[in-house]
């Protein structure tokens, strides 16, 4: 279609060309009239047929004159569309003339009618418009107008109203609006009673009907918006910093107050002097403050007056009263000096404020508003002198009198008095007391000199700020304040730093503003004590200085450049700029006026601190404002501005709670009418047993087996499920009735669970899962060798008889179901069982005992008993008819081992030494002794039993495996060499995946630290140094038995999963608990102390399973301590427990066993052979790195253990015991021997450190006469303290209560030992005795 | 004394403009409701659809009340958003819905919103990122008057819980 339309209008186009052309001709030829006509004629007959050809032309001008009028467009699309429509319809009739059109081209011009365009003139459109069109003038209007007749204008705003600000319109536009209003007929009721346009809504009105203005003020605050960043979220770090913002909210207030110079480039020669002055005064003030003079003379009145009245009584030795007149004579002195230095103080300050008044007068002008008055003081004087010449009186009359005694020193004394009184006379000078003051009139600007204006001018130009950089970053800064005249810059802002880290360097940076920025001074603030609060907080001044040179120019003295002071002429001074800046800073408090300082640092309050740690950070996410009402007196009482950028967070918090609160109005409702709804009440279903249940295994708390589904109704639960719940929180309360070592005790295991837990939560947290974590992948079915076995199986030929060794399976540890665990020990044999006194004929039996294994925490105990049997023949019974027998067993010993041990390791199989008491009555050593297998080489083992126990548990089961990943997470500075430490673990897992090493654990605050930390020679307890003094080694036995007597925290598998936190050493003692590593380190650190060459040993024992040893180096051997029991064994010991010695660390490094063989026998201890052990760091790195070694203070002070405390709990002991005893035996009566408890009570105070000769020769003959009327048996136990119930348990092991011969009679005897700290040893000696028949 | 448990699921997501979607869930219980068991709120995995435009997040959702009432009757609110190709995450919607009283499976959507900003913020959006969210999270699911927050419409979270209510009946309410 559109090429035909294009082409049609070509041919339109060159046919009207063509027509104009014939036009032009007509034109021409106009003269030829008549010819014209008849053309004309043809044409009109002509242009009926064409009438399309007409229309088309006119459609034309229609079109153009639409146009012309302007019209919207889509009617001109329209138009186009119709005008191509009649072009088409046109197109036709074109063709058909076409050749006519030829012929008859002449003619055409009649067709047409040229005509100008037509033109109105705009005065007359505008005149005509205006009879349709209103235009509002824009003057303004006449209120009388505006109101109804004959009314004034009220003006409401003037009448008190409040009237709320009008929407701002422009002034003409208002004008024309009312003049279009005045127009219309109801207009009028558009304006208000002022004669205003109304603009704002009704106030009776309850509802409005406009848009309300959405400004951000008007926003209710609960639905403000923030825009948030799109952020990777890092879990991790998101963590950390939520962790450590509980850890340390700390906060320190700076109060940046005043800079003021003391001097400064644009000083003045007056400013000088009078800074000068200034310092005197101050200087003065300080001295009269202190006021030394006074003291020296008070002194000096009661040295004469107790030197007079001791003459009077003649009391005095010749000694004693030359002692007096030294010591007068010197106090004199000093008087004299200080007397005479406040002088020279008020002639220089009288100097300098003569030279200043000189300068002023001279430069005819006052720039410093300082004055000095002095006031004399007359009666003053007066009295001190009297006094004064008393004193001297007395003194010459005790010269005089100490005459008698010795003529000698007559004229001497009677010179020193004489010379004393010529000087009182001397001083006799009226005292000034100088009053300094700042009401000078300061000489206006414009009466100066020229360059004191300039002066000044510069002065005002100055501007000041400081950087505030805490730990060398800038944390804030100040506003730029300007320079007063007065040469001081007043800032009075308060920062709030909040802290993470602990603070090492406050810095304050002075800058200048003149025309750059530079840096004056740098001021260090010291960081306030813990003390330092914010309430207490005083200005503090801070001085400094600059070197900076700066040339004076008009009428300054400068800085640094050396000037002539024009008053004294020859004095030349070269000053530095200088000044003080007036701040104070202090920890602030938080809303409940906890003070938010760091955990403090110093050791005594360790303990403390800690624990108000772990008690305020209990409670996790307390909101930043938690005490709105608080926060709101606040508000009220300060009446902070508004508007005030500083607080607008302040303020909106404010509203947003305001708001909160608005419909809730005094009292708290959370949800209207709630009680009338309730249909129970809060207690009941507190009290309902099934919701406690659900609440109960929901928190985890609820053993799993005790009830596989809840039940539905109440009935149907017993009341034994919360018992066991119910009895672990009375043991956490009950602990107010207690000794406060127990208390103590109770306090401290708590404390540390509470602790581990935390930092355990720290650490899980932070503990990112790796996928691999969450996901795994399908396990590997079948391994190579079970296929094989499972083959050969199917080959093998059946012989039933064959024994065949199987690999013990491991089982996982929760695939184990009730009762499918047993425990396997077999006593093997004893060697040097002690063996009864020759009273009785029996030898002894062996029994043997292990106890309850319910937990996993328990120890098994190996206990061995002599069972004694003694057939009683009851009198009056038929001979033969019945013999009453009666079991008794004695407790001889016994051999402990943890049940992790048996964890840890597959089996446990070895001789073992049995803890035998020192003193066991009734047994001796048999003197043939039958030495067990091993070769063993010195050292009387007369006096030790033996054991050979394997033990094991069926099935094995496979320990948790604790591959955890913690390297991620890590605080401390040197991050690379934890990670390096991590590798070193990594490789050295790798090679001996069944040694043991930790070279990074977490500290109390679950920060990763490497074990070198830990170790640092550490102060023992002086009362123990003290105890032997020159023997050394009993010295460091005693120390080891000291640290052993620090209760040990049992440390399960997989109560920390893998993770180690150790506590510090010092903690260790303050809380005086530890687990097996903290003992090692502790120990270790006592022998750094005597520089002794020691190490911490980690390993594996037989019977302990992990272990932490201490290795010490003597002269030719190496000895290896257990810390837990305090002994030690040599190296070459074979009963030393240690199996396999893993891992040895001190503070420099960390080795790592290579040797092919652990075992401690035959392992090289010399860890500088690289071949046999694998060290941490290199040699070059270690000491670097020592020099930033402060892990632990240098000291621990040591208490002493409260006396009357160790009796208490003696005695409650001892109680306990007793009572316990009589409940142990319900069936007999139990009697106490108390001639035996004395003899007892006497023994065991020597047990403790007595080491050869237990037992006195008195003792024994004692002991003689009670053997003759009773077989004696009994042992002493000892133990370290923990609490009653493990005091109670460890009788109960022995077993004595269970003797069933009749009129058995019991002893007791308790003693403590107390070491520093609370740690006690106790000690408890039993015995029971049987009267021979 | 009453009980009401809840067992479900938050299926998934639809409608999302964004495709890698995860979800913050939390729920709102009155005074009188006590959570026996069950954890409060919870997020799920980030889900990318490949096939269709749904996200599956299907994340269990288990809680057992005891009340004393009815008034607060618990109500879930969530909060979707969406992470970009650089781990970024950003909200993309908030939305709110009670659960239901009535015992038995249901299966519920929750459309969601999300604030709009100014125009400057949604221009920061649009490019870079982020967005507004709101300064209070409880307005999600607290009637305060939100007619002057302008909102743009997020997806539907599409939910599956099942209820067993006990005990309702013992005093007077039928359910």
């Amino acid at each position: 279609m559109e090429p035909q339309e294009r082409f049609i209008m070509k041919k339109i186009s060159k046919r009207r060309e063509d027509m104009k052309k014939k036009i032009v001709q007509v034109e021409k030829s106009s003269t030829k009239e008549p010819v014209d006509i008849k053309i004309q004629q043809v044409t009109k007959q002509e242009v009926l047929p064409d009438e399309g050809l007409t229309f088309f032309i006119m459609g034309g001008e229609e079109c153009s004159d639409f146009q012309g009028l302007n019209q919207t467009k889509d009617q001109r699309l329209k138009n186009d569309g119709y005008e191509k429509h009649a072009a088409l319809s046109n197109l036709q009739n074109f063709m058909d003339m076409d050749d006519e059109k030829i012929t008859e081209k002449v003619i055409f011009p009649d067709l047409l009618e040229i005509t100008c365009s037509e033109y109105e003139d705009d005065q007359i459109r505008i005149e005509k418009e205006q009879e349709y069109i209103f235009v509002p003038s824009s003057s303004p209007v006449i209120n009388r107008d505006k109101l109804p007749k004959n009314m004034i204008p009220r003006i409401l705003e003037d009448e008190g109203f409040y009237i709320k600000k009008k929407p701002e319109a422009y002034k003409r536009t208002c004008n024309k609006m009312e003049n279009r209003l005045l127009i219309l007929e109801e207009g009028k009721c558009w304006f208000e009673e002022s004669g205003e346009i109304i603009s704002l809504p009704s106030p009776i009105k309850q509802s409005w009907n406009f848009r309300k203005l959405i400004t951000v003020e008007t926003l209710n605050p609960g639905l403000k918006t923030i825009y948030k960043k799109a952020i990777k979220s890092d879990i991790e770090s998101c963590f950390r910093s939520k962790i450590e913002g509980q850890r340390e909210m700390c906060q320190l207030d700076l109060n940046v107050s005043m800079l003021q110079f003391s001097h400064h480039p644009l000083f003045n020669q007056e400013q000088v002097l009078c800074s000068r002055l200034l310092q005197l005064y101050e200087c003065f003030q300080n001295r009269q403050q202190q006021n030394i003079p006074h003291l020296l003379y008070e002194k000096l009145k009661a040295l004469t007056k107790v030197a007079s009245d001791n003459l009077k009584i003649n009391q005095l030795t010749k000694k004693s009263l030359q002692d007096y007149n030294w010591q007068i004579s010197n106090t004199k002195q000093l008087y004299d000096l200080e007397q005479k230095k406040n002088m020279s103080l008020l002639h220089s300050m009288l100097k300098t404020w003569k030279q200043i008044k000189v300068l002023r007068q001279r430069q005819g002008f006052i720039s410093t508003p300082i004055k000095l008055q002095f006031q004399r003081l007359k009666m003053n004087i007066v009295d001190e002198q009297e006094e004064l010449t008393k004193v001297s009186e007395t003194e010459t009359k005790s010269k005089g009198e100490d005459c008698k005694n010795g003529e000698k020193q007559e004229d001497l004394s009677y010179l020193t008095s004489q010379f004393e009184e010529t000087e009182f006379e001397r001083i006799k000078q009226p005292t000034l007391i100088p009053h300094l003051s700042l009401t000078a009139e300061v000489t206006n600007l414009y009466k100066c000199s020229l360059h004191e204006q300039r002066r000044r001018a510069r002065v005002q130009k100055l501007k000041y700020f400081i950087k505030i950089f805490y730990n060398d970053k800038q944390v804030s800064c100040t506003s730029a304040s300007p320079l007063q005249l007065d040469f001081k810059v007043m800032f009075q802002q308060i920062f709030n730093i909040q802290l993470i880290n602990w603070p090492e360097t406050i810095r304050l940076e002075v800058y200048e503003i003149s025309k750059r920025t530079s840096i004056l001074a740098k001021i260090y603030l010291p960081i306030p004590s813990n003390t330092a609060l914010k309430s207490k907080a005083v200005l503090e001044q801070a001085e400094f200085s600059c070197d900076k040179l700066a040339v004076p120019a008009c009428g300054e003295v400068g800085s640094n450049v050396p000037f002539l002071l024009d008053v004294t002429g020859k004095e030349e001074l070269c000053l530095l700029t200088s000044g003080k800046l007036s701040y104070s800073l202090s920890w602030a408090l938080d809303k409940n006026g906890i003070p938010l300082t760091p955990m403090s640092q110093s050791l005594s309050s360790v303990c403390h601190s800690m624990l108000r740690n772990v008690d305020a950070r209990g409670v996790p996410g307390i909101p930043w404002l938690i005490n709105t009402q608080k926060l709101f007196q606040w508000a009220d009482e300060v009446r902070i501005d508004p508007n005030d950028p500083d607080y607008s967070d302040l303020m909106e918090f404010i509203m947003y709670t305001r708001h909160k609160g608005q419909a809730i109005p005094k009292y708290f409702r959370l949800e209207q009418l709630q009680e009338e709804f309730n249909f129970v009440s809060e207690e009941e279903i507190k009290k309902n047993k099934r919701f406690q249940l659900l609440q109960l295994r929901n928190a985890g708390q609820l053993d799993v087996s005790v009830l596989q589904q809840m039940p539905l109704y109440d009935r149907e639960i017993p009341d034994l499920v919360f018992q066991e719940y119910e009895s672990q929180i009375e043991k956490d309360i009950q602990i107010s009735d207690v000794n406060s070592i127990t208390s103590q005790r109770i306090h401290s295991i708590n404390f540390m669970k509470k602790i581990r837990k935390l930092v355990m939560k720290k650490i899980v947290k932070v503990n990112k899962f790796n996928l691999s974590d969450v996901v795994t992948d399908y396990e590997e079915i079948v391994s190579a060798s079970q296929l094989k076995h499972a083959i050969c199986q199917l080959v093998e030929r059946r012989r039933n008889l064959k024994p065949q060794r199987r690999e013990r399976k491991k089982v996982a540890a929760q695939t184990i179901g009730d009762g499918d665990i047993h425990l396997l020990v077999r006593i093997l044999r004893a060697y040097n069982i002690p063996s009864r006194k020759p009273a009785l004929s029996r030898s002894p039996g062996h029994d043997y005992s292990f106890s309850n294994l319910s937990k996993i925490k328990d120890n098994i105990y190996v206990n061995i008993f002599d069972e004694t049997v003694i057939e009683k023949h009851e009198d009056h019974c038929l001979k033969g008819c019945s013999g009453h027998s009666y079991i008794r067993k004695n407790w001889l010993g016994s051999v402990i081992f943890p049940f992790s041990a048996l964890l840890q390791q597959p089996k446990i199989s070895g001789t073992f030494q049995v803890n035998i008491p020192p003193l066991l009555l009734g047994y001796t050593w048999s003197k043939t002794y039958v030495s067990p297998k091993e070769d063993y080489n010195g050292q009387n083992l007369k006096e030790c039993t033996f054991l050979n126990i394997f033990a094991t548990i069926e099935p094995q089961i496979s320990s948790v495996i604790s591959n955890t990943e913690s390297d991620k997470f890590t605080d401390e500075p040197d991050i690379t060499l934890l990670q390096r430490a991590q590798i070193f673990r990594k490789d050295c897992e790798a090679i001996f995946p069944n040694r043991r090493i930790i070279t990074t654990v977490f500290n109390d605050e679950g920060a990763n630290i490497l074990v070198t930390r830990y170790i640092r020679a550490l102060n023992p307890p002086k009362q123990l140094l003290d105890l032997f003094l020159s023997d050394s080694n009993a010295t460091l036995d005693i120390i080891a038995r000291f640290v052993s007597l620090i209760p040990c925290l049992p440390d399960t598998l997989n109560e920390n999963d893998g993770f180690d936190i150790w506590m510090s050493p010092e903690h260790c003692i303050n809380l005086t608990i530890g687990n097996k590593e903290e003992h090692a380190i502790l120990l270790c650190n006592y022998f750094l102390y005597f520089g002794k060459k020691a190490w911490v040993l980690l390993g594996t024992s037989t019977l302990e399973g992990q272990v932490a040893y201490v290795l010490t180096q003597e002269t030719d051997e190496y000895l290896l301590w257990n810390p837990l029991t305090g002994q030690s064994h040599k190296q070459f010991d074979p009963f030393c427990p240690l199996q396999s010695a893993d891992c040895l660390f001190d503070n420099e490094n960390v080795w790592f066993n290579i040797q092919h063989n652990s075992t401690p026998m035959s392992v090289h201890f010399d860890n500088s052979r690289e071949s046999s052990w694998k060290q941490l760091l290199p040699k070059n790195i270690q000491i670097q790195w020592m020099k930033s070694e402060t892990a632990q203070p240098k000291e621990i002070l040591y208490f002493d253990t409260n006396k009357s405390m160790v009796e208490d709990l003696k005695n409650r002991i001892e109680r306990t015991l007793k009572c316990k005893l009589m409940e142990w035996r319900p069936k007999q009566p139990t009697r106490w021997n108390r001639q035996c408890t004395a003899i007892l009570r006497q023994i065991l105070p020597k047990l403790e450190l007595g080491t050869g000769s237990l037992v006195s020769i008195e003792d024994e003959s004692e002991f003689e006469r009670l053997l003759q009327f009773y077989w004696v048996s009994g042992f002493p136990i000892q133990l370290p303290y923990t609490d009653l119930q493990s005091i109670t348990n460890a009788v109960y092991q022995t077993g004595i209560h269970s003797s069933e011969f009749p009129q058995t009679e019991f002893a007791l005897a308790v003693y403590i030992h107390a070491y520093p700290n609370n740690i006690l040893s106790i000690w408890i000696y039993l015995a029971s005795l049987v009267r021979h028949q | 004394m009453a009980e009401v448990h809840v067992i479900g699921q938050i299926i998934g997501a639809t409608g999302f403009s964004e495709s890698s979607l995860f979800c913050k869930w939390g729920v709102h219980i009155g005074g009188a409701w006590k959570l026996l068991s069950g954890v409060r709120e919870g997020q799920t995995q980030v889900d990318t659809p490949q096939l269709g435009s749904m996200a599956y997040w299907s994340h269990p959702i288990d809680l057992h009340f005891a009340t004393k009432g009815l008034q607060g009757w618990p109500r879930l609110h969530l909060q979707v958003w969406s992470q970009d190709i650089f781990g970024r995450c950003q909200l993309s919607g908030y939305g709110f819905l009670h659960i239901p009283s009535s015992p038995g499976a249901h299966s519920l959507d929750c459309v969601t919103w999300r604030p709009l900003g100014g125009w400057r913020e949604q221009l920061a959006r649009a490019f870079v990122g982020g967005g507004p969210q709101l300064l209070h999270g409880d307005v999600v699911y607290c009637g305060a008057d939100r007619y002057r927050l302008h909102t743009a419409a997020g997806g539907t979270v599409h939910l599956e819980l099942a209820l067993i209510l006990r005990n309702f009946s013992r005093y007077g309410i039928e359910c």
